[in-house]
């Protein structure tokens, strides 16, 4: 009876489902706006989208343990601006992905459970599109999704945005960011119906040289 | 067994915040300690409740008191504000999860955000998870309080409370937490946080009539 005592869990799932595409010139990510206890079944806010800007149009997607990622987000923001008052300028998004694997490298023996996608322009003014594992192991990708409906997301654009699977795909057509939008929204839809800790609204920012722009959508809150 | 609190529950008006909390200590089934408050008022802009342990409970509210002795020892007229006591909560409670051996708690920060002009309330737990929102229940009150208030503010459709209304919703919801958790307390306490200032009450009943209850079992008739 003793040896079946629980001890104290330091992680929970807290539900949260991102996504990014990176075109020539944009890269457009995506998140439902759902935060919720995982293991008790409890949605707490309706409103807590998993898109963070940190500066320079670069924009990080984490969803995963919250504890950990707002301890992730407060980390990255005293790096950028220390970076900045440092060199005068800010980090570009490569000096950016490599900094966020330190980072997560650096707590390889207690994790941050956090799954990372991080998106920006890169400096000859094309997507750049990073995916994080929760130790920091990263590659540069074209589309990626993450979280607790990653399993539903991410098939749908191998499908749609990497064209593959398919006998008779033909040519490509080149993927505009209106394109890649309407993609995220149908397969965001898809996702609040099938997996419970997706839904309430669908946040979406488009990243171009221009800046940063939103758009939302309301999805499934059951 | 420690003795611990029961729920606390908040709900945001359109000039304020009403955070409530029953003043018993239970010590597993036994209710040990009848009148413990939960809610505190921090300074002129902040209050706090809290559930769970009440030694950790006590002891990060004995800190924020004596930040506040000294933001009036300093006599600067500055105060701590409520995105302050909320994200100094979330980092000590992280961090101590961190270290594995966390403050038992749940903490809602509720206060007026004199620079906005608008109420503000978040909620963090033992595992530094935390988030905003305009209403938040802990512990009972998940199951009890908050669909209830939920379903009350989805028929406003975007409009806030008004005071009447937040209180009408808080007492049905004091309420239903002493008749239906069997470690529920009739006795409570209400915090009113708004631009004028805080405001506690003095402890307050809840009203039910239990039916069925036998003629000669007395202190079951209030």
């Amino acid at each position: 009876f003793l040896m079946s005592k629980s001890r104290f869990n330091p992680y929970e799932g807290n539900g949260g489902t991102t996504a990014g595409v990176a075109g020539d010139d944009f890269v457009v990510m995506a998140s439902d706006t759902r935060l919720c206890e995982e293991s008790t079944y409890v949605v707490s806010s309706r409103n807590y989208p998993h898109l963070y800007d940190l500066g320079n149009s670069s924009v990080l997607a984490a969803a995963g343990f919250n504890g950990d990622v707002i301890q992730l987000i407060k980390l990255l923001y005293i790096h950028g601006r220390r970076y900045l008052y440092q060199f005068n300028k800010e980090m570009s998004i490569t000096a950016r992905a490599s900094l966020l694997e330190r980072v997560l490298y650096q707590h390889r023996g207690f994790p941050l459970y956090v799954g990372n996608l991080l998106g920006g322009m890169d400096e000859e003014g094309r997507g750049a599109l990073f995916s994080y594992d929760p130790v920091g192991s990263y590659e540069r990708i074209s589309y990626i999704a993450d979280g607790s409906a990653a399993a539903i997301v991410l098939p749908f654009l191998h499908n749609q945005v990497g064209l593959r699977n398919m006998a008779d795909a033909g040519a490509a057509p080149r993927l505009t960011k209106e394109r890649t939008v309407q993609i995220l929204k149908d397969i965001f839809v898809s996702a609040a119906e099938w997996d419970i800790h997706c839904g309430d609204s669908l946040l979406i920012k488009m990243i171009t040289k221009e800046g940063v722009a939103e758009e939302t959508m309301a999805l499934r809150t059951d | 067994r420690r003795v611990h609190g029961g729920a606390v529950v908040g709900v945001c008006y359109d000039q304020g915040v009403l955070l409530a909390a029953d003043t018993v200590g239970s010590f597993g089934s036994l209710a040990k300690l009848k009148h413990v408050s939960r809610v505190h008022k921090i300074n002129d802009m902040v209050a706090v409740g809290f559930s769970g342990d009440l030694a950790d409970g006590d002891c990060l509210l004995n800190e924020l008191q004596n930040m506040v002795i000294d933001d009036s020892v300093l006599d600067d007229g500055t105060e701590l504000s409520p995105r302050a006591v909320f994200c100094w909560l979330t980092r000590v409670l992280h961090h101590r999860r961190n270290k594995l051996d966390p403050f038992y708690n749940q903490f809602i920060v509720a206060g007026f955000d004199k620079k906005a002009n608008k109420p503000f309330m978040g909620c963090v737990n033992l595992l530094g998870y935390s988030w905003e929102e305009s209403i938040i229940a802990t512990g009972m009150g998940l199951h009890f309080a908050l669909p209830y208030m939920r379903s009350q503010q989805e028929a406003k459709s975007g409009v806030p409370f008004t005071f009447e209304e937040a209180q009408t919703v808080l007492t049905k919801s004091m309420a239903c937490l002493y008749a239906r958790d069997c470690r529920g307390w009739p006795q409570y306490q209400v915090v009113k946080v708004d631009g004028a200032g805080v405001v506690k009450s003095d402890v307050q009943y809840s009203r039910v009539a239990f039916k069925e209850s036998a003629d000669y079992i007395e202190g079951r008739n209030s």
